[in-house]
């Protein structure tokens, strides 16, 4: 599904040049659920961004379905994102002005998808991540877990192949947190989605398929 | 500067650069408005001054008389009375060049022999210096150096000048060296000596003016002395009084202006508050930061006060040169439309004052200050905690959406209030606060006028699967007070452009129906030195009545006359027509009554009517009696009529000529009105009154369709400054709806970034963006044109009423007031512009990871 072939990011700092990411090879199968695990620093987060093509490699290839991304457009690599990628944020980042159930539709509407049909999606979605009872709140009024499983059920509304999540559980109690994870391993293999979940937490790694450790940029073995 | 100032103000400043300077600029562009309008204003009165202490140089005292003149005989009772230190005869008049009937050239005519204690300095030499025929030659004259050169003559040429009706040969004797004296009236001056000026312009034994000069400390004592001595027909004042009174006379034209220049200014106002509170809005947890580390509340009082005022400072700092920049090129309508006007002189110079610029930065600052308050005011109020709370200053201000539409309709009431005041010393402070007050209210309401907008353009959006318009909408909706300042800075421009709109097109309305109904004539013929010297030029006799009437084609003939007189300290004209053909042909629109009745006891010699204006300006009304001052003394005329009179703010008299004549024993002729017979043809006509004029007379004839477009062409050229100020107000409104997208922008940089991340393509941020813009400039539109109409009332029904007098209709032409709010639309929408292209370029990891 998703393949990283000695993938490097750089930035420029000054005079110096400082690589968050480097050397990294990676095969992620369709529907498999895996977790890249590593420290504050590690270049997890720049390596997510780098699959969910938000930013380009500053050397080697990131393949997506067999598509190289380098090669695309933004515009591509937008629609891409928006068709067959699903973000889980660690700050959820739901618009303050929609409603969990408009949340949770927009990705659908930004394909301009028919309303009523979007409707019916979201509503399916919400109770999906069992919120259906919350759908016409605003993102202030909900708890942190109901926010980010809205979040969840937004990612996963255009049933996009590739699920990447980013720290889904840093903003949330332990408890929390783990009802997320579970959510996430549930719901990933039944929507035959990949996921990519993103975490400093060891413990999320036995929700995964299999775990890839970061430190320092590259991939600890 | 305080560290404090340092670290954090001058760091916000140097991150928000763009805003700040969008903000400096709206800021600049209001002083430089004020500073431009100020200066013109200054200027135009600098040069009536000037005009006036060169004219009358030394003088301490001064005897003029009336239409007359001075009986020659009064300059020895003058020079012979005590404390007379000095007394200089002069004549003046206005003539026309024959070669440019439209350029004016003022021959002043002065006793060289005289003039040494009062103008000796300005002559090219003493006057034995004076060129030999400038004493000897009736014709001779010296001519300002610059008019000379303009003109193409030379020493010895002849300069052939239309006076009245009549060619005179004038010949160059010498120049006048660039001093005070030549530069006056733009250099279009000649000196003459006294006696050739009488003989030449058929003044003998008459002067206009009579220039004394005493000791100083004495002038009292011998203006005593000297009332005793002159006949009652002359009137004995300090020359500064023909100043005072000529700058009273422009006073209501500047005070308009001035009072337009503040729009400007009042849309900086809300950009200012925008600014500043948005700055706090983002600067919201460094204010907690400060304020928990143990800031007090007097010290950033102090620090965002010091902030606004270096936005006023850098504001008024550039705005004072830009405003001078301004007036020079805004100088020329300002000055032509005086001259037009109120016959001034040419403005020329511009002169930025340290005072002038003092007051425009001190301006620039206050404003500032005064915006910046509430939301000052508003952070200070905040605790630690609360501020640190992301969102909370948005709820807090969305919840007063209603309670300030409420407020909204106070400052209604307060308007409507304030309108039923009378104007304070003649001018209408009551009428402009009217206006103010319906602007305030009008912006209040926009919070709330947004959130309406907010829940039509939902459900439409949704129908159209128009999801760009559903997320805009979701933005208008749910920040409310950022986006209303924004459209009610757009709604303030607007407001003054339509209201001045909808008051230019009543009265041109108005005043288009006004010579529709009264100037009926075919032709008018007028001295041909009218066009440059202004109404005043006049026929001498009624011998050119007589003449037109001799002409084949000519049905009647109506000699108007008009003169100046005092009334009650103002000057009015007294104007004399044929009121029984009047009658006949054409028609005089009164307030009350039927016209053709008032016309007939007008005609019958039963009095007088008199215009709008002079009744409401001294309680004058049918019934009445009005007493004028006439050659043979004061004397008192039944009023029978008020009649409309859009020709002058400052008051007509009108009686049939009959009247006239007996009173003032005067049969000269302004214009004469002619009426052809219906099937003439008017070409041959005209061609037959030239010739049968021509002999004697240099007329200039103007037919009735010119003659309208001519009244109309002065109305449109004296409110061309107006459109322009309404141009800047709307510049300054752009400014400040790019400024409010842009920052909604850039508060929502993450959540544009996180649309970026679900799909959103840059073009649909992009839209998203614009229509952001395109809401708030709907709000504004709609507030603003419902706004306009309301200050437009105030503008006609009180500010005119209070400041010239007039009765205007109500009228408004659908595509002028559809045209600028399209103007304010397109505004809002290209200040959108910048905004949009700034958040569909912003880059998204830069913007996920700024947390």
């Amino acid at each position: 599904m998703i393949r990283l072939d000695h993938v490097g990011k750089a930035y420029r700092r000054g005079p110096h040049t400082l690589w968050a990411v480097r050397g990294v090879t990676l095969d992620i199968p369709a529907g498999e659920f895996h977790v890249v695990v590593g420290p504050s620093g590690s270049g997890k987060s720049t390596l997510l961004h780098l699959m969910a093509t938000l930013d380009v490699p500053t050397e080697g290839t990131v393949w997506l379905d067999g598509q190289a991304t380098a090669a695309c457009s933004d515009d591509t690599l937008t629609l891409l994102r928006r068709d067959r990628i699903g973000l889980v944020f660690q700050s959820f980042n739901l618009l303050p002005y929609l409603t969990a159930r408009e949340n949770v539709a927009l990705p659908r509407l930004l394909q301009r998808g028919p309303h009523r049909q979007v409707q019916r999606e979201a509503d399916e979605w919400l109770e999906a991540v069992g919120l259906t009872a919350r759908a016409d709140h605003w993102p202030h009024e909900l708890s942190g877990g109901e926010a980010q499983r809205v979040a969840i059920a937004r990612a996963l509304i255009t049933r996009p192949r590739l699920l990447l999540a980013d720290e889904p559980t840093g903003n949330l109690d332990s408890a929390r947190g783990l009802e997320i994870l579970s959510l996430l391993a549930a719901l990933g293999p039944r929507s035959g989605v990949t996921t990519v979940l993103v975490t400093h937490s060891a413990d999320a790694a036995r929700f995964g398929h299999r775990t890839t450790r970061l430190r320092d940029g590259r991939i600890d073995a | 500067m305080t560290p404090l100032f340092r670290y954090t103000t001058i760091r916000h400043l140097e991150r928000a650069k763009l805003r700040t300077a969008l903000t400096m600029i709206g800021i600049a562009l209001g002083v430089a408005l004020y500073v431009a309008i100020r200066l013109c204003n200054e200027s135009v009165s600098a040069s009536f001054r000037d005009t006036m202490s060169a004219l009358s140089g030394a003088a301490t005292l001064e005897v003029i008389g009336g239409q007359d003149g001075v009986d020659e005989s009064v300059y020895a009772t003058v020079a012979d009375t005590p404390g007379v230190v000095a007394a200089a005869p002069v004549i003046q008049r206005t003539v026309a060049l024959e070669e440019d009937p439209t350029v004016s050239l003022t021959i002043v005519g002065v006793d060289p022999f005289s003039e040494a204690a009062f103008r000796t300095s300005e002559l090219d030499g003493e006057p034995n210096d004076l060129p030999e025929p400038f004493l000897l030659d009736p014709t001779a004259v010296l001519l300002a150096r610059s008019f000379a050169q303009t003109h193409g003559l030379a020493v010895g040429e002849t300069l052939r000048v239309i006076d009245e009706d009549r060619v005179v040969n004038l010949t160059v004797a010498g120049l006048l060296a660039p001093g005070r004296l030549a530069r006056v009236w733009g250099g279009s001056i000649a000196l003459m000596d006294i006696a050739a000026a009488q003989w030449t312009l058929g003044r003998l034994g008459t002067l206009d003016r009579i220039d004394i000069l005493t000791d100083p400390d004495a002038v009292d004592v011998v203006r005593a002395a000297l009332q005793g001595r002159l006949p009652t027909s002359v009137t004995l004042q300090r020359p500064e009084r023909r100043l005072a009174h000529a700058e009273r006379v422009v006073r209501s034209f500047q005070v308009n202006l001035t009072a337009l220049s503040g729009i400007a200014l009042l849309v900086g106002l809300f950009l200012i508050y925008n600014t500043m509170t948005y700055a706090l809005l983002r600067r919201r947890a460094e204010i907690g930061l400060l304020r928990a580390i143990g800031v007090t509340r007097r010290r950033l009082l102090a620090l965002l006060t010091a902030e606004s005022l270096a936005f006023g400072a850098v504001g008024g700092l550039v705005g004072v040169p830009l405003g001078a920049l301004l007036a020079r090129a805004a100088l020329g309508t300002v000055s032509r439309t005086v001259e037009a006007l109120y016959q001034g002189a040419p403005a020329q110079t511009i002169a930025l004052t340290p005072a002038l610029a003092a007051e425009g930065l001190a301006l620039g600052c206050v404003v500032a200050v005064v915006a910046a308050m509430i939301p000052i005011r508003e952070a200070l109020r905040t605790v630690p905690r609360e501020v640190l709370h992301a969102g909370w200053v948005e709820r807090h201000r969305q919840l007063r959406a209603g309670p300030l539409a409420v407020t909204g309709l106070g400052w209604f009431a307060l308007a409507a209030w304030a309108a039923q005041a009378g104007p304070v010393a003649g001018i209408p402070l009551f009428g402009y606060a009217a206006a103010l007050f319906v602007v305030l209210g009008g912006a209040c309401l926009a919070p709330l006028a947004g959130l309406a907008l907010a829940r039509v353009v939902d459900p439409l959006a949704l129908r159209l699967r128009w999801v760009e318009a559903r997320i805009a909408g979701g933005t208008l909706a749910s920040t409310p007070g950022r986006t209303a300042v924004a459209a009610g800075a757009l709604m303030t421009a607007l407001a003054m452009m339509v209201s001045v709109i909808v008051m230019v097109g009543s009265f041109r309305r108005t005043v288009e129906r006004w010579i529709a109904d009264t100037i009926s004539a075919d032709v008018f013929v007028t001295p041909a030195a009218r066009a440059a010297v202004g109404p005043s030029v006049h026929f001498s006799d009624g011998s050119i009545v007589t003449a037109l009437q001799a002409v084949p084609g000519v049905a009647a003939v109506d000699p108007y006359r008009q003169i100046p007189v005092h009334y009650e300290g103002r000057p009015i004209l007294v104007s004399a027509r044929d009121l029984t053909l009047v009658a006949q042909r054409s028609t005089v629109l009164f307030e009350r009554g039927d016209p053709r009745e008032i016309l007939r006891q007008l005609a019958s010699g039963s009095g007088v009517a008199v215009s709008e204006v002079l009744a409401r300006t001294h309680g004058l009304h049918a019934g009445g009696t009005i007493t004028l001052p006439t050659p043979t003394g004061p004397a008192t005329f039944p009023i029978v009529g008020v009649f409309f009179d859009y020709a002058t703010d400052g008051g007509r008299v009108l009686m049939d000529r009959s009247v006239f004549v007996s009173h003032w024993n005067d049969s000269g002729v302004n214009a004469a009105a002619v009426y052809l017979d219906a099937d003439g043809d008017i070409e041959a006509i005209r061609a037959a009154m030239a010739q049968s004029l021509a002999p004697s007379h240099r007329v200039t004839m103007t037919t009735n369709r010119d003659l309208k477009r001519e009244v109309l062409d002065i109305f449109d050229q004296t409110f061309a400054i107006t459109r322009a100020l309404d141009l800047v107000a709307l510049a300054v409104a752009m400014l400040g709806v790019a400024n409010t997208v842009l920052a909604i922008v850039l508060e929502r940089r993450r959540e544009i970034g996180v649309l970026r991340a679900l799909g959103t393509t840059r073009r649909q941020i992009g839209r998203i963006v614009a229509c952001e813009a395109a809401l708030i400039g709907l709000v504004g539109t709609a507030l603003g044109a419902a706004t306009g109409f309301g200050v437009s009332l105030i503008l006609i029904r009180v500010v005119n009423v209070q400041s010239f007098g007039w009765t205007i209709g109500f009228w408004w032409e659908p595509a002028e007031v559809l045209a600028a709010a399209g103007l304010a639309f397109a505004a809002a929408l290209a200040a959108g512009w910048l905004p949009a292209r700034y958040a569909a370029r912003s880059p998204l990891v830069e913007v996920l990871t700024d947390e």
